[in-house]
């Protein structure tokens, strides 16, 4: 399964998308594997579960809060999640 | 091409052996070639085929790291470059303008050398040369469309159709992603094709790894092919790098040459969204229709900008239920650009996952970015948009009022504050009369990172011209 499935599906509704992790090159699938490391470290923070365990309401409210996350690497990160969600969508 | 699945290794020689197939390389294939010069042009990515899928074939196969190549920094900005045969000419928007007579001037006061390296009357005859090669025509009234011509009137008629190689635009919008009708004049259909009609050879698949120097003079070029073979190019006259600005400087670095990659410079861009009473997407609009250069004295471009359905609702704000609301007003959506000839200098540094690039804007930039934006905005609610996105940090996520716009242009410059991108690439690498990198004999740079500065335009009509001067003087030599 993708692994970036849980996060996709909360930015895009009804996210169908496709194995990225055999089309994306080494690099990016590692910064995607560091990025869900901070999402999920958020996720226990707020919620004490891993972000997969989360609810969609919740999954949905911690995206929003991190798209508006005094940080710039954090929003950052949600505008990157959003703009593969997109493009990968189907 | 040629003839090789890239499984086995290959040794082959030419008098030019020239490094990237985009704007610059290309050209310098298609006169080198002509001039009866032997020509052999390596290309990191594959044969650029239009993308059917919306954009993740686009993404995968066409651009560097998948479009999610970024500079590092709080700052930091996709750096979107095509990784295809052809190279962003592919994936961008066909915009040909040549650069300001004023930036060139600039340039000669920096330095007084460049009025020998690149006498402007040569550089605008190689312009036109260009122009008619790629037939280069003014975007035409009927592919405006409602983006183009809302531009027009939300700037009260401080805008000008721009200037494009697509002389058979469809007017799909889908540029980015490869024209899917062949209608824009992208080096891979017009310049490659040609050179090879005059023997130049293009080998796909292969990224060159390193430049072999010897008593200091660029002697070959070393690659590997994605299939696992290794490719030895020995150049007879010069090796040409056409790599991009970064992928040069890469280059460079990695084949040991040192005191490159400093002063890079981008041109850094912004997106503002907006949704609109009437539908945006009914009628054909070329990519980039309109533009205007009325605040050019303060850095500023500004653009409509036509997207596929994909890239126009990352400009969309929100996630979850918010997106999915907005996502079905799509057809009512339109989005413009600001683009900012920035002052800010960044570098690109050797790290050990390869190069990586080190850039911010000033606060300065920064500043000109939120009036850009701000001039954007009521732009879009002069021409009667709803609401308009600004996108920026600390400002409403939705506008609806002139003096909201106005707000922006006078909040406190904060890094990070909006989301920036980047296809214009420029300076890094020193070089002498001859375009000879850091005095390496026979080791010539034509891209963009022999650039002093930032152009402020989109650069492939210059890269082009540059090339063609560089390609003329060393076909001749």
């Amino acid at each position: 399964m993708e692994p970036m499935k849980p996060v996709f599906t909360a930015i895009v509704l009804g996210w169908k998308g496709r194995d990225l992790a055999k089309a994306w090159p080494w690099r990016v699938r590692f910064y995607l594997f560091l990025s869900r490391m901070v999402l999920n470290a958020y996720a226990l923070k707020r919620h004490a579960r891993p972000f997969s365990l989360l609810s969609p309401v919740a999954r949905e409210g911690l995206l929003v809060y991190l798209s508006r996350h005094p940080s710039p690497y954090v929003r950052r990160l949600v505008r990157w999640w959003k703009q593969l969600a997109l493009v990968s969508a189907c | 091409m040629l003839a090789t699945d890239g499984s086995k290794d290959v040794h082959e020689s030419a008098d030019f052996v020239i490094v990237g197939s985009g704007a610059a390389g290309a050209t310098c294939a298609r006169w080198l070639s002509a001039a009866g010069r032997s020509v052999l042009v390596i290309e990191e990515g594959g044969p650029a085929r239009a993308a059917r899928g919306e954009g993740y074939e686009a993404s995968t196969r066409l651009y560097r790291n998948g479009t999610s190549a970024m500079t590092w920094g709080r700052d930091a900005m996709h750096i979107l470059q095509g990784r295809c045969v052809g190279g962003s000419t592919v994936v961008a928007g066909a915009v040909m303008e040549m650069m300001p007579h004023d930036v060139w001037q600039e340039w000669v006061q920096t330095d007084p050398r460049w009025e020998q390296r690149l006498p402007w009357d040569d550089l605008m005859r190689a312009h036109e040369r260009m122009d008619a090669e790629l037939a280069v025509e003014k975007t035409p009234r009927e592919l405006w469309g409602e983006g183009g011509a809302g531009l027009l009137r939300g700037l009260m008629g401080q805008a000008t159709p721009t200037w494009r190689a697509a002389p058979g635009c469809q007017g799909s919008g889908r540029c980015f992603q490869g024209c899917p009708h062949g209608g824009k004049s992208s080096v891979d259909v017009t310049l490659l094709p040609r050179a090879e009609k005059e023997g130049a050879r293009v080998i796909p698949w292969c990224r060159v790894e390193r430049v072999e120097i010897a008593d200091g003079v660029a002697v070959a070029v070393h690659g590997r092919f994605s299939a696992g073979g290794k490719l030895v190019a020995r150049a007879k006259v010069a090796i040409i790098l056409a790599a991009s600005a970064p992928g040069t400087v890469a280059l460079l670095h990695r084949s040991g040459v040192k005191n490159v990659g400093q002063g890079f410079q981008v041109h850094p861009a912004v997106a503002v969204a907006g949704l609109f009473p009437r539908p945006m997407s009914a009628g054909p609009e070329a990519t980039h229709a309109m533009e205007s250069f009325a605040f050019r004295d303060q850095g500023l471009k500004l653009e409509s900008v036509r997207l596929p359905t994909s890239s126009l609702a990352q400009r969309v704000p929100g996630v979850g239920r918010q997106l999915d609301q907005r996502m079905q007003q799509l057809p009512f959506i339109g989005s413009w650009n600001v683009l900012l000839r920035a002052e800010a200098r960044g570098r690109v540094r050797r790290g050990l996952l390869g190069s990586w690039i080190q850039y911010a804007p000033t606060d300065e930039d920064r500043r000109k970015l939120l009036k850009g934006i701000a001039i954007l905005s009521e732009a879009m609610l002069l021409d009667e948009a709803l609401e308009v996105w600004p996108g920026v940090h600390g400002a409403p996520e939705t506008i609806t009022r002139p003096k909201q716009a106005q707000d922006i242009a006078a909040m406190a410059p904060q890094a990070g504050a909006v989301p920036l991108w980047s296809a214009h690439l420029f300076c890094g690498v020193p070089v002498d009369d001859q375009f000879q990198a850091c005095g390496i004999g026979k080791l010539v740079v034509a891209d963009s990172s022999l650039f002093p500065s930032n152009l402020g335009v989109a650069p492939a009509a210059t890269i082009m011209a540059v090339a063609t001067l560089i390609s003329d003087r060393w076909g001749a030599a």
